[in-house]
């Protein structure tokens, strides 16, 4: 019955194209599908509370081997589902007011569509169902980001995000062939309960290229880019990918093969790849001043934390922090997307200008930044005090040192934003206003769920000596950041922190990318001369024959005395081979 | 009941219409169209003697298993040669009957004889009759061409009956039943020498050059009977002597034989390749059909020789109709390659049949040219040519290429739709449509007799 | 119960109306007939699957074995259902392309369509070699009478003379088969098949090998392939990439897998490598295109490869999986070069650099456009996943090398969505300010198509339920 949370969604999607653009229609169907699902995955989560149930369904079978589509409902499963579709309301509430003047059917029926893949990826148990969703979430988040196709930012980094994300995508498709050609099923849980007695190539191919995978979807090193222009989206658009979903789904695939990937012996790799991206995430965000770019570059480095802690063997911890950093982050965007309708503009040293110092947005901003930090008392603390629960001293230290910078980058933009008096109050709309404040409070005092989370999932929290270091490093950084972004008292120190970044992002990494990309372009324009020289080496070589033909040509000439040579030379051979042979 | 054989009617026929034109000179009766119809009815009879009786067979000539359909087809594409030829509202002088009738004994006595010197006789008296066929009509340049085929045709004549007065010289006997391989060089000189006599009838290279030559100057309607009954005789008698009489089964005489009928294959389909003018390609492709009959031929099994004779037929009807159509669009002027796009406003019937008759030379199906030379590929197979059959395929290749080359320049469709306001046809062109309508037909119903 | 000899006398009979135009002006339009004779052909296909197929025969030449008869075998019902229904989307787009001699050309188009159905319904083997012999004349003359002006001509000689040769040696193998078990009839082949010597066999496959690599085409024998695709009218070249080519890979099922499958699984590994180096080659080719005709051309080649590579292997799984692709790929290429002959009359450019912002001029189109390029990259619930999905699962087994195709769908990512990219996204021109979208005719062949790769994409079980017997 699980397939009931997915459908209304899936309806919606259907309906929406075909009611056209009735004035906000498409918003409520979305909005309503949405509330119905969240109801749904309640009454779910509450039935299926402590249980582990496959629901398997046949897609097709064939020569004995059957493909099945199946989900499961467990707390893990269940609890994301509710956090998907929770989100998911939020952000719908907040699009009502964000895409008002835009075109609806189509943006909410992908808004719908992106929801349903979302949901039902969560709760798949079968890695075809698995891998159909993720593709799902791939299109049409491609779909999403292209959505305002006139422009020519959306048009490109559309195609960049699909491009690089397909990548992912493939890798998957491949590690579903490999692993179902040794295993001959696609249910995870066999996967999960078989994955030391794989043959060990299979385990280690298999485990690389969901490896592959995860990092593609999650904008991890060295796949980041993708995400950084994904920002030229909608913002609701950028809110959901951020926040439970697209993102999200690259952490919560390893999560679920988590004993795969340890099999595979992959996790060290990961908490390497996961630390080189949370730095350069911070150091980057360090110069940007697109507002939704610093939040994306937070959204990498908090992708990071999340994949040091499965490289960990934390997968309590990644969820949660997953779930944490979902809330906060969905309110930074709506945030943002909230300044963007009344200002126009992202840009935190453009927004600086407009005083925004103690209007309502103050309080929440404040609240999400320092999540992004973690400073207590906030949820972000308790998450991180789970999120690092298996380090070991070397990523204590390491993660006191990324620590700092996050505290550093978030709180730069804070400063930058809200330096300066209001002098006239924000106007205050209600689909803004209510996801942000409601947010903002579970951001704010939703530590305790951690003591509750226990019930739910299996996670451990210590709140030791490094908990307390990473904290210290933090405010430091706060601290900094505030000497210097909002007292701007050592100008030359910022002034050299910025160029010090310049210089890294000066490492040319994007254009790298871009330079792989054009060589495979050029080459495959080289390769398509090559074939049409081929293609017509062939025909070339066929009318070298006739070049051949008109020279005998010549020998008939109606000459009667050459025809007579002719034939005497034949009849003369015809008889000297006939006497010498027979 | 003896005597109900096609070559006596034929004989009879011929003898018939020598009195009756006495006696119509002698009546002075200027009307000579009823002798045309007599002539006609002659051929008729003679199929019908032949499908009801079969052939004569006394002392010098006798059947084999094939003769019969042999002459069959024969007569059959020489009655609707000849309801051609006199469809055209021209005086056609009394001559023609006659000699046409004489070609067509000679072809059919070719096909029966059982002794080298019956088979020289009747060989000898189809050239004569085609000599003057070829002249009869003094178009263009039917002088130049008929003293090429006179000139050659007489040197091969020599070069054939040198050949038999050596293999008399060596086996002490001309009658096939008789004859036995001896190895006495002379012998196997006029053995060589045969060959090559009779590779002048039936257009083997290097014994081909006049052919185009001749076909290209004699009217369409001649070259017509020539390219397909006459050659057709000349493979016959080839197959007569070499499968029956000689049974020279050495490797090496196969190996002769296809590396003639391989140089055949190939150099028409390059030579055709390059030709401008319509009709000389058609020259070239029959020439090249030749070459595949005796491809079959030269394998030497009984599988070959029925494959080959019915290639011959195939190609026989193939090659009359293309002619017999492209005669109708000679009187126009079509004579270049580039030129065929106009050939559908001449006759549309005429048209299709041609397009179809080129299908049926190209090998393509579902005409019996394909199955010919599916019969072919079987021969070769079974005996074990599997590089030769691919050796083929390329000639083929390269006269798909030429054939559909014509066909592409004809818009053979693209035209008929758009000569929505031509002039009436006349009756004679109905009369001539008519014919060729049978023989495409028999196009796709020959297959039963593969 | 529907014999099927009437899938074969509808179409003769529309043949026949169509000729009798010529006599008489009171007939429907050629384009009716062939419309209704299709319906009608589609309908008795329906009722087939309903009520099951009955078998036809009628000797003509014991001698030789040749009898006009007509069976379904194992792979039969999916590729009838590709040359039942797709020439019915085919004719929309046609009827708005041919303006010259339609009545031939109409003539032309049903010799097609009922020639590729007997191809596959037809048990003697003759019969089978006759009208894959009419298919690809009546192609030829498609290409060179409304193709291209200038080159048309050419390109169909070139394509007449490369497909002929690959014809030539299937006869080769007919003949050989025929050598050997003494007759044309697929069944009796089937059970003879232990007569052949196996130095037959070995001959026998790579002939057949040529004839498919040739046909599908797979490197190094596509040298026909880009100017036959390129200057034939659309409708041929839809023809041409979804019906023709699937001939190809139907010989090379029925034959190479289903008579000589013990020298298939003998060279397996260098025929997916090879496979795999085509499908990465061809990749490499797209991409380099600017022109929407030739990209879509080589891709098609692309998914030829796949296919090749899945029936390669041997494995029944991927050979199943090879005829979900072989069918869907037909709807959608149909589809895709639909679009690009909509774009080519609209914008006058096939240059996709040229074209751009059309989105918000031609939602409808730039609908279909996405949603044909997302089926051909092969998205979940679509119509070419399953058929990738078992092609990679079966053929991994034998060849991990079979994987590095996956490479290539990642190039031909690039290059459709380079496509998306450049044609419907960004700023309108001025020039193109007056586009019109889809027409009716155009949306509902489009829907048709849409319709039928959506169902074979969400219930592949319908096509894989009828080869059971793989």
């Amino acid at each position: 019955m699980l397939y009931l949370i997915i459908l209304p969604l899936l309806v919606s999607a259907v309906l929406i194209p075909f009611l056209g653009e009735r004035k906000n229609a498409g918003w409520l169907i979305s909005l309503s599908a949405a509330v119905m699902s969240f109801l749904l995955s309640v009454f779910f989560f509450i039935s299926y509370f402590n249980k582990n149930i496959v629901e398997s369904y046949n897609w097709f079978s064939f020569a004995g081997l059957s493909f099945s589509l199946s989900f499961i409902g467990n707390n893990l499963t269940l609890f994301m589902a509710l956090l998907v579709s929770f989100i998911s309301i939020m952000v719908l509430m907040f699009a009502g007011a964000y895409m008002r003047e835009e075109k609806h059917a189509r943006f909410y029926s992908e808004m719908s569509f992106f929801i349903f893949s979302m949901l039902g990826l969560v709760m798949s148990n079968s890695l075809l169902l698995f891998f159909i969703f993720w593709e799902f979430v791939g299109i049409t988040s491609y779909l999403l980001i292209g959505f305002w196709y006139d422009r020519e930012g959306p048009a490109v980094s559309s195609k960049k995000a699909l491009i690089i994300t397909r990548i992912g995508d493939l890798a998957f498709l491949a590690a579903l062939v490999v692993v179902f050609s040794s295993l001959k099923t696609f249910s995870i849980s066999t996967l999960l309960s078989a994955a030391y007695s794989l043959p060990a190539n299979v385990i280690l191919i298999a485990g690389s290229l969901f490896t592959i995978a995860a990092l593609s979807k999650a904008a991890q090193f060295p796949f980041y880019t993708w995400l950084i222009d994904a920002m030229e989206g909608p913002t609701p658009v950028s809110a959901l990918l951020h926040s439970a979903t697209m993102v999200a789904a690259g952490a919560y695939l390893l999560v679920r093969l988590l004993p795969l990937i340890s099999a595979a012996g992959l996790l060290n790799l990961i908490v390497v790849f996961g630390f080189i991206t949370a730095f350069t995430g911070a150091l980057l965000g360090l110069r940007e001043r697109h507002f939704k770019k610093i939040l994306a570059y937070s959204t990498i480095e908090s992708l990071a934390f999340m994949f040091m802690a499965i490289g960990t063997l934390n997968a309590g911890g990644a969820i949660f922090y997953l779930f944490t950093h979902a809330v906060f982050k969905s309110m930074l965007f709506f945030i943002s997307g909230g300044l963007a309708l009344v200002f126009g503009t992202y840009d935190v040293y453009e927004l600086n200008k407009k005083k925004l110092m103690g209007t309502w947005l103050t309080i929440p901003a404040f609240i999400g930044f320092a999540s992004i930090s973690a400073i207590p008392p906030f949820m972000s603390f308790f998450a991180h005090s789970a999120l690092t629960h298996n380090f070991n001293i070397f990523e204590n230290t390491a993660f006191v040192f990324v620590a700092f910078l996050t505290a550093l980058f978030s709180f730069r933009a804070f400063f930058a934003i809200f330096k300066g008096k209001a002098n006239k109050r924000l106007k205050k709309e209600f689909n803004i206003f209510f996801p942000i404040i409601f947010l903002s409070v579970i951001s704010a005092v939703g530590g305790v769920f951690l003591f509750f989370f226990k019930g739910i999932i299996n996670i451990a929290y210590s709140f030791d000596a490094f908990s307390f270091i990473a904290l210290a490093a933090s405010l430091l950084g706060v601290f900094i950041s505030y000497e210097i972004f909002y007292l701007r008292k050592t100008q030359s120190f910022a002034a050299k922190m910025n160029g010090f970044a310049e210089k890294l992002s000066g490492y040319n990494y994007e254009r790298f990318i871009i330079a792989i990309g054009n060589a495979i372009s050029a080459f495959g324009f080289y390769v398509g001369k090559f074939d049409f020289m081929f293609s017509n080496a062939m025909s070339r070589a066929a009318e070298s024959t006739f070049i051949l033909s008109s020279k005998t040509r010549e020998i008939e000439n109606g000459d009667a005395f050459r025809y007579l040579t002719a034939v005497i030379v034949g009849l003369t051979a015809v008889i000297l081979v006939a006497v010498i042979f027979i | 009941m003896e005597y109900l054989n096609p070559q006596y009617v034929l004989f009879a026929g011929i003898l018939l219409l020598i009195l009756v034109d006495f006696l119509r000179h002698s009546m002075k009766i200027n009307k000579k169209t009823f002798m045309h119809y007599i002539t006609a009815a002659v051929l008729g009879l003679a199929i019908v003697f032949d499908a009801l009786y079969g052939n004569m067979d006394i002392h010098l000539f006798s059947e084999v298993p094939y003769s019969q359909f042999a002459v069959g087809f024969m007569l059959f594409i020489s009655f609707f040669i000849y309801l051609f030829i006199i469809s055209d509202k021209n005086e056609h002088s009394v001559a023609i009957d006659i000699s046409y009738l004489f070609a067509v004994l000679g072809s059919t006595l070719v096909v029966l004889s059982s002794n080298l010197l019956s088979l020289f006789l009747s060989i000898e008296l189809l050239s004569i009759s085609s000599y003057a066929l070829v002249y009869m009509y003094k178009s263009g340049n039917a002088l130049e061409g008929a003293v090429k085929y006179l000139s050659t045709g007489i040197i091969s004549m020599v070069i054939l009956i040198f050949g038999i007065s050596l293999i008399y010289a060596g086996a002490g006997t001309l009658s096939f039943s008789s004859l036995h391989v001896v190895s006495y060089l002379p012998f196997i000189a006029g053995v060589a020498i045969v060959i090559a006599g009779l590779g002048f009838k039936s257009t083997l290279v290097p014994f081909h050059m006049w052919a185009p030559d001749t076909y290209e100057s004699s009217k369409s309607s001649v070259t017509a009977f020539i390219s397909s009954v006459s050659k057709a005789a000349g493979l016959i008698a080839m197959i007569r002597i070499f499968f029956f009489a000689l049974p020279v089964s050495s490797s090496f005489v196969t190996a002769l034989f296809l590396s003639i009928a391989l140089i055949t294959i190939f150099l028409s389909a390059f030579l055709a390749s390059v030709q401008e003018r319509i009709k000389r390609i058609l020259a070239y492709s029959s020439i090249s059909q030749a070459g595949f009959a005796f491809i079959s031929i030269a394998v030497l099994t009984t599988r070959g020789i029925n494959a080959a004779v019915f290639y011959i037929f195939a190609f026989a009807v193939a090659d009359a109709i293309v002619f017999l159509a492209y005669d109708m669009f000679e009187d126009k002027n079509v004579i270049y390659k580039k030129e065929s796009g106009e050939i559908a406003a001449i006759s549309r019937i005429g048209a299709i049949s041609f397009f179809i008759g080129i299908l049926s030379l190209a090998g393509f199906p579902p005409t019996i040219g394909f199955f010919g030379k599916l019969l072919i590929f079987y021969a070769l197979f079974s005996s074990g040519y599997f590089a030769l059959v691919i050796l083929v395929f390329f000639a083929l290749l390269v006269s798909t290429f030429y054939y559909f080359s014509i066909l592409s320049e004809m818009h053979v469709v693209d035209k008929i739709m758009k000569n929505k306001n031509r002039s009436p046809i006349k009756k004679e062109q109905r009369v001539k449509e008519a014919i060729l309508i049978v023989l495409t037909l028999s196009l796709f119903v020959g297959v039963i007799f593969a | 119960m529907i014999n099927l000899i009437f899938l074969l006398i509808v179409p003769a009979i529309g043949m026949l109306l169509i000729m009798l135009r010529w006599f008489s002006n009171k007939l429907p339009s050629p384009e009716v007939i062939s419309l209704s004779v299709m319906a009608v052909d589609a309908v008795l296909f329906g009722l087939g699957l309903l009520f099951g197929f009955g078998s036809f025969s009628a000797n003509i030449n014991p001698s030789i074995s040749f009898s006009f008869s007509l069976q379904e075998n194992f792979i039969t019902i999916p590729f009838l259902l590709l040359a039942t229904v797709l020439p019915l989307a085919i004719l929309l787009f046609a009827v708005k392309e041919v303006k010259e001699s339609k009545n031939v050309f109409y003539l032309f188009y049903l010799l097609v369509y009922v020639s590729v159905i007997s191809v596959f319904v037809s048990s003697n083997l003759i019969i089978f070699f006759v009208f894959w012999e009419i298919a690809v004349l009546s192609l030829f003359f498609i290409t060179g009478l409304w193709g291209d002006r200038e080159k048309g001509k050419r390109a169909a000689m070139k394509f007449l003379v490369f497909t002929q040769f690959g014809s030539l040696t299937l006869l080769a193998v007919f003949i050989l088969l025929f050598l050997y078990t003494g007759s044309f009839n697929f069944s009796v082949i089937a059970s003879r098949m232990s007569l052949l010597p196996s130095y037959i066999e070995y001959i026998s496959f790579f002939l057949l090998l040529i004839t498919v690599m040739i046909k599908m085409p797979i490197f190094p024998l596509h040298g026909w392939l880009l100017d036959s695709y390129y200057y034939s009218p659309s409708s041929g070249t839809m023809f041409l990439s979804s019906m023709l080519s699937k001939l190809g890979g139907f010989a090379f099922i029925l034959f190479g897998f289903g008579l000589f499958r013990n020298v298939l699984l003998n060279f397996r590994l260098p025929l997916i490598a090879l496979g795999v180096f085509t499908a990465i080659y061809i990749a490499f080719t797209a991409s380099g295109q600017t022109d929407f005709k030739k990209l879509l051309s080589y891709s098609s080649m692309f998914y030829m490869s796949l296919v090749f590579i899945g029936i390669s292997s041997g494995v029944n799984l991927a050979v199943a999986g090879s005829v979900i692709l072989m069918i869907s790929h037909g709807f959608i290429i149909t589809l895709l070069f639909g679009i690009s002959y909509i774009l080519m009359q609209r914008t006058g450019t096939n240059e996709t650099a040229n074209m751009g912002g059309l989105m918000s001029k031609m939602p409808a189109l730039s609908f279909f456009l996405i949603f044909g390029i997302f089926a051909s990259l092969g998205v979940p619930g679509l119509s070419n996943f399953p058929g990738e999905l078992l092609i990679f699962i079966g053929s991994y087994a034998i060849a991990g090398i079979s994987l590095f195709a996956i490479f290539g769908v990642m190039l031909s990512t690039n290059y459709y969505l380079r496509v998306i990219k450049q044609v419907l996204f960004g700023q309108i021109k001025k020039a193109f300010a007056g586009l019109k979208d889809l027409s009716k005719q155009e949306t509902i062949a489009m829907c048709f198509l849409s319709f039928f790769i959506l169902l074979i994409g969400l219930f592949p079980s319908l096509i894989l339920n009828t080869i059971g017997g793989l």
